[in-house]
C-alpha cells in the first residue's frame, strides 16, 4: 500500500525513525565491510524478516540497517542512481572541505586520520547494523546470533552503548528536545512539528517541495513507489532518510576540571562551577532549562522554550549549547521569522552513550553518572574511553546537520559572540571564550580545553523496507 | 581629535572635467564610468583624476576586467591558485602591507563549473579601498608593483613599458549596484576600533577578576573604562567624528535628483493629459497613474517572458571542488559569480532598472550594516561587463556559503530573487517575486554552477564579522557618549 495524500506508510519506514527505542536500554552498532555482494544480498533477503519497521511496536528486540554510499555501490546501484543521492552522502564525512564544516580539522584531535573506525585510514564503512534490546545480556545474545547469520560481510568492530538513565557522560540529561512528524511521532510542542519531508525522503519538506531522491529504473523495481518527477523511474529514497553517525569521545575530567579552572580564573568561588556548567549547556544537569518557558504546557505537559525575551542571554547565555543547537525564536530579531528559519535546520537525534561511567570524584558533589543497566563486556573500545554515539537523521545533510554544525555549533561568531565555539563541540578551538551575560558586567570565561573529540563516523542512509528488498534482489534483474 | 581621511569634506567630487586621454570604451565593452558630478548622482565608482566617490558611498570599489592572451591563461590560473594558498605569506606580493585596501581579489574568469566557450578568459581585479582611486592605485603599484605588473602582462595589449595603473584604469568596469556594510568606516578605523575593543575586554576581565567593581555604579564602571582608554594614546580618543552637515545635504540632494529622474518624465507625460491640468492634485494623481501603468506593463512583459522562456536551471549538480577548496578557512568568505543575463532586451532593461533602484536603496536606506535585512555582508557589488550581457556579482561576507545563500532565500528573498530572476539558469519565478516549492534547492544549484573561484582573495580583517565592526563602532560611541544608566548598561552588554 502506498497511501496517497502524503500519508506515511509506517511499514516501509525503519523503526529508528519513529522511535528512539527508549525501552531498549542496550544497543550495539556494527560497522560492516562488504566482501561478497551476492552473499550480502542473500543475507539481506532473510534479514528483512527481522528488520524493525515503524509500524511494529511489540517486539522486544529492534534491528535496523543502514548503508553508506560505498555500500550501495558495492551492492550494485548504478552511477546514475548514485548521482541522485545528496552530494554530502556520496562524498562521505571526511573531505577537506567537510572537515572544516564539521570541525574535524587536520592535525586536530578530531582529525579523521586519527579515527578509530571510518576515516581515511580505516576500511570504508559500507553498512551499519543497529541492534537494540531491553537489557545488556539480551543484546549480547542477539548480536552473537546476528553475527552468526551475517554473510558476505566483515564486522569491523562492535560499538556497544551503555544506558546512563538518559544522561550523557558530563552528567546532563540528553536528547530532550526533538522535532516530530505528525502521524509518525507523538505530538510535542508545536514549534517542534516538522513536515515529513524534513525527516523522510519522498515527502514535502519545509519549502513545500519533495527533497531530491535517488531513482532506479522502473523495470527493475516495480515494487518501489513511482518517482514523482519521472514515471519511468522508481523512487529508491522514499520512506528512507540519511543517518549521521559520529563517535564523540568525551573527556569527563577535562570538562569538569576545565569548568573549575575557568571559574576560578574568572575570580569566582570554585563552588560556583556547577552553576557555570549549567550556563555552558543551557540546562541544569536534571534537564531543567535555563531559558524561559513559552506559554502554557500542551496536553502532554510539554512546554516550549523561548530565548526571544532574553536577547542578551542573562538567563541562558547566547553561546549555551542548547541555544546554539536550536536557536528557536532568537536567531534573528523577529521571533516568527526566526522560528521559520530554524525549522529548516532541524535534525532528529537518536544518540546513545558509550563507555564505563566515571567515578563520582570526577563530578561536582551531588552529581553522579551511573549506568542503569549492565555494562557490555568491553564498555569502550579504547582505554577507558567514553562518550556519545551521536546519531541523527535528516533528508538534507547540508541544509540540516552540517548547517547546524558549521553555522551554529562551531561558529565562533554565533549570535554576535566575539570568539566562542560550542562548549561541547569537538571542533572547538582551545583559545575560545565563553561569555555569561550578567548585570552590570558580563563574565568572560576562558582557558578551558576542548573536552570532546570526534573518534569515528560515517554518513549513511537508512533505506525504506522496499528499498532494502530492491537491494536484495538486484542480481535477479 | 584625530583627523580621519574617511570623513574629509568632499572636494574633488565636484570636478567635472574628464581626462582628455580617457578612453571611450574599454576592452570589456563598457563605456567608461561617468565620474565627476555624475558619480554623485549615481554613486558609481570614480575615474582616476576625478577624486573619490561621494563620501557617503565609501569605501569605494575598483573592478578591472582585461582579456587574457589565450596561451597565458592556464599558467596564470595556476599561479594565482598557488598564490591563493598562501595569501599572507608571499614575499613578492605583500598584500598585508596595503594601506588602502579592505578586500582584494584576482581571478581568471573562465573557471566555471560548466564551460563558457562564448566568453574568452579575462583577468579580473576587484578591490575595495579607502581614499581616492589615484591613492589606491599608487598603493597597489607601490606595494605589489613588479608582481602585479607580471600578472597583468598576461593580458592582451599589455606591452613592455605599459603603465600598470593606466592599464588598470583603462579596463575599469563601473558597478551598477554597490552595497557597503560599514559606510564611511575606513580600514584604519576598523583596525583601531578592534584593538580598542580587545584592550577594553581584557581590562574588564581583569577588573572583574579583581572584584574591583563589586559595588560600583554603572557610571563608575564606564568612567573606569574611559580612564583606561585615555591612558592608551594608541586607541581612539573620541567617538567617530560626526558627519558634516554639508555631507548630509549633498546626500539629500543626490536622493532628490534620483527621485526626480523618474518623477520628471512622469510629470511631463501626465501634463500631456488635459485632465491632469485641472489642479496640482490631478497632476500628481495622473503622474502616479503614469508610473503605475509603466510598472504594471513592465511586470506583464516580464510575466510573458516567464511563461515563454525555457526552464534552463542546470540539471546536474555542478562540480564545486574548486570553489569549496577556498571556503570556510576563517569567518569570512567571498562569492564571485559571472552569469549571462537572459537574452532579451526586456530582461536587460529590467535588470538595469532594478540594479539602479537597488543601488540607491542601498545608498540611502540599507546603509546601516544590513542589506535587505542581512547583516553579514561587508561589500557586495553587481556589475554588467561584456556589453551589459553578463552580470558579475562579487561579495565579501561572513559565515558559510549555505548560510549566505540561505539568507538570500529567506530574509532577503524579496529583493534578491527579483534581480537574480533575470539571469540565465535561475529557477523560474512568477511576477519576479513568487516562487514555487523547491525553488531554494534549484537556486543553490544555479548559483553554484555559475560561481567562479576567486583564485587569489585577501581580506584585510578576515577575523572580523560585520557584526564585530558595527559593534566596535557602538562600543566606541558608547564609551565616549553613554550617559544614562540604561545607555551604559546596554553599552556594557556589548563588551
Amino acid at each position: 500500500v502506498n497511501p496517497a495524500g502524503g500519508g506515511l506508510d509506517r511499514r516501509q519506514i525503519q523503526g529508528l525513525v519513529a522511535s528512539g527505542f527508549g525501552q531498549q536500554k542496550a544497543a550495539d552498532f556494527l560497522p560492516l565491510s562488504i566482501d561478497d555482494a551476492p552473499k550480502v544480498r542473500e543475507w539481506l533477503a532473510a534479514f528483512l524478516e527481522r528488520l524493525t519497521t515503524s509500524e511494529e511496536r511489540a517486539s522486544k528486540v529492534k534491528r535496523c540497517l543502514a548503508f553508506s554510499a560505498s555500500g550501495l555501490v558495492a551492492l550494485g546501484l548504478s552511477k546514475e542512481t548514485m548521482e541522485g543521492f545528496s552530494k554530502e552522502f556520496r562524498e562521505g564525512m571526511f573531505t577537506p572541505h567537510r572537515q572544516r564544516i564539521l570541525g574535524d580539522l587536520p592535525e586536530s584531535p578530531s582529525d579523521p586520520y586519527g579515527w578509530a573506525w571510518g576515516g581515511p585510514r580505516n576500511p570504508p564503512v559500507d553498512a551499519l547494523l543497529m541492534i537494540y534490546a531491553p537489557v545488556r545480556a539480551a543484546c549480547n545474545e542477539v548480536v552473537a546470533e546476528e553475527q552468526g547469520k551475517l554473510r558476505g560481510f566483515t564486522v569491523q568492530r562492535t560499538l556497544s552503548s551503555v544506558s546512563l538513565g538518559g544522561r550523557e557522560h558530563f552528567g546532563f540529561m540528553d536528547g530532550l528536545s526533538n522535532p516530530y512528524v505528525r502521524g509518525l511521532h507523538e505530538d510535542g510542542w508545536p514549534d517542534d512539528e516538522l513536515p515529513a519531508g524534513e525527516l523522510l525522503l519522498g515527502y514535502p519538506d519545509t519549502s513545500g517541495a519533495i527533497p531530491s531522491s535517488p531513482a532506479v529504473p522502473r523495470a527493475g523495481a516495480p515494487r518501489l513507489p513511482v518517482c514523482p518527477t519521472d514515471p519511468r523511474q522508481s523512487d529508491f529514497g522514499r520512506n528512507g532518510t540519511y543517518l549521521v553517525f559520529r563517535q564523540i569521545e568525551q573527556d569527563v575530567p577535562a570538562f569538569w576540571k576545565g569548568v573549575a579552572h575557568a571559574t576560578a580564573a574568572a575570580g569566582l568561588d570554585p563552588s560556583q562551577g556547577p552553576e557555570i556548567a549549567a550556563k555552558l549547556i543551557g540546562r541544569q544537569p536534571d534537564g531543567t532549562p535555563l531559558p524561559a518557558v513559552a506559554g502554557p504546557a500542551n496536553r502532554r505537559g510539554q512546554q516550549g522554550l523561548t530565548f526571544a525575551d532574553d536577547p542578551v542571554g542573562l538567563r541562558c547565555p547566547v553561546g549555551a549549547h542548547i541555544r546554539r543547537a536550536n536557536p528557536r525564536d532568537a536567531l534573528v530579531e523577529n521571533p516568527k521569522q526566526s522560528r521559520q528559519i530554524v525549522r529548516a535546520h532541524r535534525i532528529l537525534r537518536r544518540g546513545r552513550a558509550y563507555g564505563r561511567p566515571g567515578p563520582a570524584d570526577w563530578y561536582p558533589p551531588g552529581l553522579n553518572v551511573v549506568a542503569d543497566d549492565d555494562l557490555p563486556a568491553d564498555p569502550a573500545a579504547g582505554e577507558g574511553a567514553r562518550g556519545l554515539y551521536f546519531i541523527c537523521m535528516c533528508t538534507d545533510l547540508g541544509r540540516q546537520f552540517e548547517f547546524v554544525q558549521q553555522t551554529w555549533m562551531n561558529n565562533e561568531k554565533f549570535g554576535g559572540l566575539f570568539n566562542a565555539t560550542d562548549p561541547l563541540s569537538s571542533g572547538r578551538t582551545p583559545e575560545g571564550h565563553f561569555t555569561v551575560a550578567r548585570t552590570p558586567v558580563r563574565l568572560r570565561l576562558s582557558g578551558f580545553p576542548p573536552a570532546t573529540r570526534t573518534a569515528g563516523g560515517a554518513y549513511l542512509m537508512l533505506p525504506s523496507r522496499s528499498a532494502l528488498e530492491y537491494l536484495a534482489g538486484i542480481a535477479e534483474r | 581629535m584625530e583627523k580621519d581621511t574617511a570623513f574629509e569634506t568632499p572636494g574633488p567630487v565636484f570636478r567635472r572635467a574628464r581626462r582628455a586621454d580617457a578612453p571611450e570604451e574599454n576592452d570589456a565593452g563598457e563605456p567608461p564610468a561617468m565620474g565627476g558630478r555624475f558619480a554623485m548622482l549615481t554613486g558609481q565608482a570614480p575615474q582616476p583624476g576625478q577624486g573619490a566617490a561621494p563620501h557617503w558611498r565609501r569605501p569605494s570599489t575598483l573592478t578591472a576586467i582585461a582579456p587574457l592572451r589565450p596561451e597565458a591563461v592556464k599558467a596564470l590560473r595556476d599561479r594565482l591558485t598557488e598564490m591563493g594558498r598562501a595569501v599572507e605569506d608571499l614575499p613578492n606580493f605583500p598584500v598585508t602591507a596595503l594601506t588602502t585596501t579592505h578586500f582584494f581579489r584576482l581571478l581568471v574568469t573562465d573557471d566555471h563549473a560548466e564551460p563558457r566557450p562564448e566568453l574568452p578568459p579575462h583577468l579580473l581585479l576587484g578591490t575595495v579601498y579607502d581614499g581616492t582611486l589615484d591613492e589606491h592605485l599608487r598603493d597597489l603599484t607601490t606595494v605589489l608593483g613588479p608582481a602585479l605588473t607580471e600578472i597583468f602582462a598576461n593580458c592582451a595589449g599589455f606591452a613592455a613599458g605599459t603603465d600598470l595603473a593606466q592599464f588598470i584604469t583603462r579596463h575599469v568596469v563601473p558597478h551598477k549596484l554597490l552595497h557597503i556594510g560599514a559606510v564611511r568606516v575606513s580600514l584604519r578605523d576598523i583596525r583601531q576600533e578592534a584593538e580598542m575593543v580587545a584592550a577594553l575586554q581584557t581590562f574588564v576581565d581583569e577588573r572583574m577578576k579583581a572584584g574591583a567593581w563589586r559595588d560600583a555604579t554603572l557610571s563608575a564602571v564606564r568612567q573606569s573604562c574611559l580612564r583606561f582608554v585615555q591612558s592608551r594614546p594608541d586607541l581612539p580618543q573620541g567617538a567617530r567624528p560626526r558627519r558634516p552637515l554639508l555631507s548630509r545635504l549633498l546626500q539629500a540632494g543626490a536622493l532628490l535628483r534620483q527621485v526626480l529622474l523618474f518623477l520628471v518624465p512622469a510629470a511631463v507625460i501626465s501634463w500631456a493629459l488635459p485632465w491632469a491640468r485641472q489642479s496640482l492634485l490631478h497632476w500628481a494623481a495622473a503622474g502616479l497613474l503614469v508610473l503605475l501603468i509603466v510598472f504594471v506593463t513592465g511586470l506583464l512583459v516580464i510575466r510573458f517572458l516567464e511563461l515563454t522562456e525555457p526552464d534552463d536551471v542546470p540539471k546536474e549538480q555542478p562540480d564545486t571542488a574548486d570553489v569549496e577548496a577556498q571556503e570556510d578557512f576563517q569567518v569570512q568568505n567571498q562569492f564571485t559569480m559571472l552569469t549571462p543575463i537572459r537574452a532579451s532586451w526586456a530582461r536587460r532593461f529590467a535588470i538595469g532598472v532594478m540594479l539602479w533602484f537597488g543601488n540607491h536603496l542601498s545608498e540611502h536606506l540599507w546603509n546601516r550594516g544590513k542589506l535587505v535585512g542581512v547583516g553579514t555582508i561587508h561589500f557586495a557589488r553587481m556589475l554588467r561587463p561584456f556589453g551589459g550581457r553578463y552580470m558579475l556579482f562579487m561579495s565579501d561576507y561572513d559565515g558559510s556559503w549555505r548560510r549566505y545563500l540561505g539568507d538570500f532565500l529567506t530574509v532577503g528573498a524579496f529583493a534578491v530573487v527579483p534581480i537574480w530572476a533575470h539571469l540565465k539558469g535561475c529557477p523560474k519565478t512568477r511576477f519576479l517575486y513568487f516562487t514555487t516549492p523547491g525553488f531554494g534547492e534549484r537556486f543553490l544549484r544555479f548559483t553554484r554552477t555559475n560561481q567562479v573561484p576567486s583564485h587569489f582573495w585577501y581580506s584585510a580583517y578576515k577575523d572580523f564579522t560585520m557584526y564585530d565592526i558595527m559593534r566596535a563602532g557602538r562600543i566606541r560611541e558608547g564609551l565616549f557618549s553613554a550617559r544614562t544608566d540604561q545607555e551604559i548598561q546596554k553599552w556594557l552588554w556589548e563588551l
